[in-house]
């Protein structure tokens, strides 16, 4: 009676590891059966709400600066982009791209994938090793949740962002004023103060991950930031809210070193930027 | 029966051994290299593709040390996630491949989708601080570039 009792417990507890193991290795079993419990639809929400959020940021970072009129040159930017972003971790995300017709030298990112480069970046850059670098830092922003930690922005009930559900479902007058604070909150962010110190050198060492295993020069975003340090009056609004270049040039280098990445030789590939990006 | 207890016990204990040690984390970069050590610089010892689970057995500074197929090595933090990757998930119109199926995706990406073009809308009145343009972010959302093009035109540029 006790040997029998203990093999069907044996046998039951065996039953139910073999099952867990198996769900866990099996990845396609396991989103199928995540999607159905309530975690996954407020994740969801977290990202609809971090879209939302940025596309209204989106459209104050245009609101501020002109869309750059050359669809040959947002299309190469947009094929791009979206190639690199598949190096990052964020598979959710629909990435999105346009330069702006501005001479200062910088570049934003808004959550939800919404990124932006300036026409004097462009005007600054040798190669498309360069190019995505920038466009990787700016990804990096997006995939680390920079903004979205800073405001703590969700779309479940229990965000701070009083009521920001209530925003996705449609929402009041009051509720709207409060996001839209706290948009422009964002938005003072990226024109005026600028994000965390970390979270800029964070993004300089994930932008060279991302380049390197996507197989450009992983020393490329170092050589665009020793290049452009000396244009002091372009690039006054990048100063104003990101390390100084000093600081970033010797973090990249640390980056490059910790990987063994400095005298890795990989693509930089000239010729197609200079056919896409004809910018004076 | 004695003999079922005996032979079932070591096979548990075996079973339990591993789940209870390593996690398991998911591939959401297209392409994640496993590394002989937490360097980028270090020798590549496979190769993992997007979805596919990892066993983690450490992690530090960064980097995950997992065991994937017969080998073990690292991988960056950076290039992994806890879950499997999601499909993408979008608050506009007719572009939505979110994890969900049925009326309830339906209903949730027409109600965000909504409230993302109506408030939108109101952006003009509420904002005094910022202008606002939502033409040219449809204008940014018009360029339709799928990920197998874009990737198409990295190789082509990287030479892969």
């Amino acid at each position: 009676m006790n040997g029998n009792f203990m093999t069907r417990i044996l046998l039951g507890a065996l039953f139910i590891i073999q099952c867990s193991s198996f769900n866990a290795v099996a990845a396609d079993d396991y989103r199928k059966r995540i999607s159905q419990t309530g975690e996954m639809f407020s994740e969801e929400e977290d990202i609809k709400a971090e879209v939302v959020f940025g596309r209204v940021l989106a459209a104050r970072i245009l609101g501020r600066f002109p869309y750059y009129e050359d669809d040959r040159l947002n299309e190469y930017i947009n094929k791009l982009g979206k190639g690199l972003a598949q190096f990052a971790n964020r598979p959710e995300i629909e990435f999105r791209f346009a330069v702006l017709d501005t001479s200062a030298i910088n570049a934003f990112a808004a959550p939800g994938g919404y990124i932006f480069i300036t026409r004097g970046a462009l005007a600054k850059m040798g190669d498309e090793a360069e190019l995505a670098a920038v466009l990787s830092h700016e990804i990096a922003h997006v995939t680390e949740r920079h903004i979205v930690k800073e405001l703590n922005i969700k779309g479940t009930d229990n965000s701070p962002v009083s009521g920001f559900a209530m925003v996705l479902g449609g929402g009041s007058g009051a509720v709207r004023a409060v996001f839209s604070q706290m948009v422009d909150k964002a938005a003072e962010i990226l024109f005026e103060k600028g994000l965390k110190q970390q979270d800029e050198f964070d993004s300089d060492r994930v932008a060279t991950i991302i380049i390197s295993t996507a197989g450009y020069d992983p020393t490329a975003l170092k050589r665009y930031l020793k290049k452009i340090s000396g244009a002091e009056a372009e690039t006054k609004s990048l100063t104003d809210t990101h390390p100084s270049f000093f600081d970033r040039i010797k973090s990249a280098d640390q980056v490059l070193a910790d990987n063994q990445l400095a005298s890795v030789k990989q693509a930089i590939v000239k010729e197609r930027f200079k056919d896409n990006v004809k910018i004076n | 029966m004695k003999i079922i207890t005996r032979c079932t016990l070591p096979m548990l204990l075996l079973l339990v051994a591993p789940s209870v040690q390593a996690a398991i984390i998911y591939v959401q970069s297209v392409r994640a290299p496993i590394l002989a050590s937490p360097s980028f610089g270090s020798s590549r010892l496979v190769e993992a593709v997007k979805g596919e689970a990892l066993k983690e057995l450490e992690s530090k500074a960064g980097w995950h040390k997992v065991s994937y197929k017969d080998k073990t090595g690292w991988v960056s933090r950076f290039l992994v996630g806890a879950k499997p990757p999601a499909g993408r998930v979008s608050v506009l119109e007719g572009s939505s491949e979110n994890l969900q199926s049925g009326a309830r995706r339906r209903a949730s990406a027409f109600t965000t989708a909504a409230a993302a073009r109506g408030f939108a809308e109101d952006r003009t009145r509420v904002s005094d601080k910022y202008k606002v343009n939502f033409n040219k972010v449809e204008r940014m959302e018009a360029i339709k570039i799928s990920d197998e093009v874009a990737m198409s035109f990295i190789r082509e540029g990287v030479g892969k």
